[in-house]
């Protein structure tokens, strides 16, 4: 029997077999400017030739799956013929879903993974879990672990104790990368260029040139100076989708400093928001969202721990999701909760190599888990029992 | 050829200009935090077509059609009726004010204690003044220009 692990995002649904390698696709549907009457699933953007004004149908909302219609066509491209060929009466299935998912949400997936896929078992697992079993696996000595998964829509702090998730403390704060991307959007659109539309552009521009600041102020005043001494300023080539494919930073040394460039292409100079957009995750209340940063609010749940647990969370930090992987991100992060955690306490924070597959990577440890068979329910077990048998068993 | 710019003097012009409550600045940043979490701010290219005309779908006189369309119809109303529903229904549907904590609510991160830090909402740098219209930041006359000029009262409802 194969064992299908899906950590199904709110932007990427990270998919593979457990005996195989992890494939990153987008979770969602596209339309595009150029060919209006399609619409496109998932990786079919690859298709699209100039996404530019690319429009997006996401099945989520507020990290939350509410609109299941795409979520179903998504899924249908990925189990289907063209990628996965899943054999469900023999495939038993990982399937990630977020902190406190709502009840009709929980039961709605039931059904379409069992009544409607017929998938021959189950399991659904929060992403975090995943991660902290990739942790305790690879760190077998250690007794607690801090997920911190900062996403596309939010950020959780999980904290586990032998592999037990501590409800209680969980910590969520309402920034995720798609907050970032539209923010940047925003700026731009108001300090240069407009962009509005331009949501899958910006997202690489994002990626590309955003990264978290070690010193705010400090990068603040270079990022104001003039000329050769802004070391932080970037010019951002925007790609055409004719001769520039994909758009890229200006070499230094090609930089013009005072004045036009000559060559004709679009350019985004970029200096505070830099750093000042990836800030949010550590201040979100810069744009006036009232809420905790990611140091303050780890250093917040642990407290709400039992004492004698305290110092094992703070050195076994782990990072996930795709916000970590802005550059600077791990030592801020360690270096904030170094101020704020009381000095004869450890502090250590670890990036893995792949943040983003970190829980995908940790649901195909668990499948070959010798617990694992425990953990499922299985399709005859479901058709008997109902909803009960999977609230039952799934620790959610 | 030089140019001459004619700064606003924001102590003198106070008296005069328009002030913004507090109630409306906080819908004006709510609203400013909405838009945030939109997924597109175009339009779907889709709906900017002309609906297909009549002579688009003709033919459909002939009868092996009938049970099929039937067939895509029931789904689709299933799928309507039990999973049409956004996240602020869901939310409601929860009723999570009377279950019991931890729940989506309870898990949100109370606001910081650090002090808040102000940013110049033209240029982003660090800002020491609040226009006294709308509350909005400013770090420079120039700025304050600029402010007056594109956004200051063009958000208000």
């Amino acid at each position: 029997m194969a064992t299908l692990v899906l950590d199904n995002g709110a932007y990427t649904a990270k998919i593979g077999y457990n005996q195989e390698k992890v494939s990153v696709i987008p979770n969602c549907q596209f339309r595009s400017k150029t060919s209006r009457l399609k619409t496109f699933t998932a990786n079919q953007l690859d298709e699209i030739k100039d996404p530019s004004g690319l429009f997006y149908i996401l099945p989520f909302q507020k990290g939350y799956l509410v609109n299941w219609d795409v979520q179903r066509k998504v899924w249908d491209h990925l189990f289907g013929k063209e990628m996965f060929k899943v054999d469900f009466a023999d495939t038993s299935v990982v399937i990630t879903e977020p902190y406190f998912n709502f009840t009709s949400i929980q039961e709605s997936m039931n059904e379409i993974l069992f009544e409607e896929y017929q998938f021959q078992s189950a399991l659904r697992i929060n992403a975090g879990s995943l991660s902290a079993h990739h942790y305790f696996h690879t760190n077998p000595s250690e007794l607690c672990c801090m997920v911190v998964d900062t996403g596309f829509s939010f950020t959780h702090i999980a904290p586990y104790c032998r592999r037990r998730k501590m409800k209680e403390s969980i910590r969520r704060i309402n920034v995720g990368g798609k907050l970032l991307t539209n923010h940047l959007k925003e700026i731009i659109s108001y300090r240069q260029l407009h962009v509005m539309d331009e949501t899958h552009v910006i997202n690489q521009v994002k990626e590309d040139v955003c990264y978290v600041s070690q010193h705010f102020y400090k990068d603040m005043e270079i990022a104001q100076a003039k000329g050769e001494e802004n070391t932080v300023m970037r010019d951002y080539v925007l790609p055409d989708f004719s001769s520039i494919k994909k758009g890229f930073c200006k070499p230094r040394e090609e930089m013009v400093f005072s004045g036009k460039y000559k060559t004709g292409e679009q350019i985004l100079r970029l200096a505070n928001e830099r750093f000042a957009v990836p800030e949010m995750l550590f201040h979100p209340s810069d744009i006036g969202i009232q809420e905790m940063g990611i140091p303050e609010a780890i250093v917040h749940s642990v407290e709400s721990l039992p004492e004698e647990m305290q110092p094992h969370f703070y050195r076994n930090v782990v990072l996930t999701g795709g916000n970590t992987l802005f550059p600077g991100f791990r030592e801020r992060l360690e270096a904030e909760l170094r101020a704020l955690v009381p000095a004869h306490l450890p502090v250590s924070v670890m990036l893995p190599a792949n943040p983003v597959c970190y829980a995908w990577e940790g649901g195909k440890l668990l499948a070959h888990n010798p617990d694992y068979d425990e953990m499922v329910v299985m399709r005859e077990d479901y058709e008997e029992n109902g909803h009960c048998i999977c609230e039952e068993k799934f620790d959610i | 050829m030089e140019t001459v710019f004619l700064y606003p003097t924001a102590r003198v012009e106070a008296g005069q200009r328009r002030v913004l409550d507090e109630a409306t600045r906080q819908r004006r940043l709510t609203r400013q935090l909405e838009a945030l979490e939109k997924d597109n701010f175009q339009d779907d290219p889709l709906s900017s077509l002309p609906p297909p005309g009549p002579t688009a779908r003709l033919p459909a006189f002939s009868e092996s059609e009938e049970p099929e369309k039937k067939k895509r119809k029931t789904r689709g109303d299933h799928f309507k009726q039990r999973f049409r529903k956004n996240f602020t229904t869901l939310l409601e549907e929860e009723n999570l004010s009377e279950k019991p904590e931890p729940n989506y609510l309870s898990a949100a991160a109370p606001p910081s204690s650090l002090p808040a830090r102000h940013f110049c909402c033209v240029c982003g740098f660090p800002s020491h003044y609040t226009c006294t219209t709308c509350g909005g930041r400013y770090c420079s006359t120039k700025c304050l220009c600029t402010h007056r000029e594109t956004r200051c009262l063009k958000w208000t409802l």
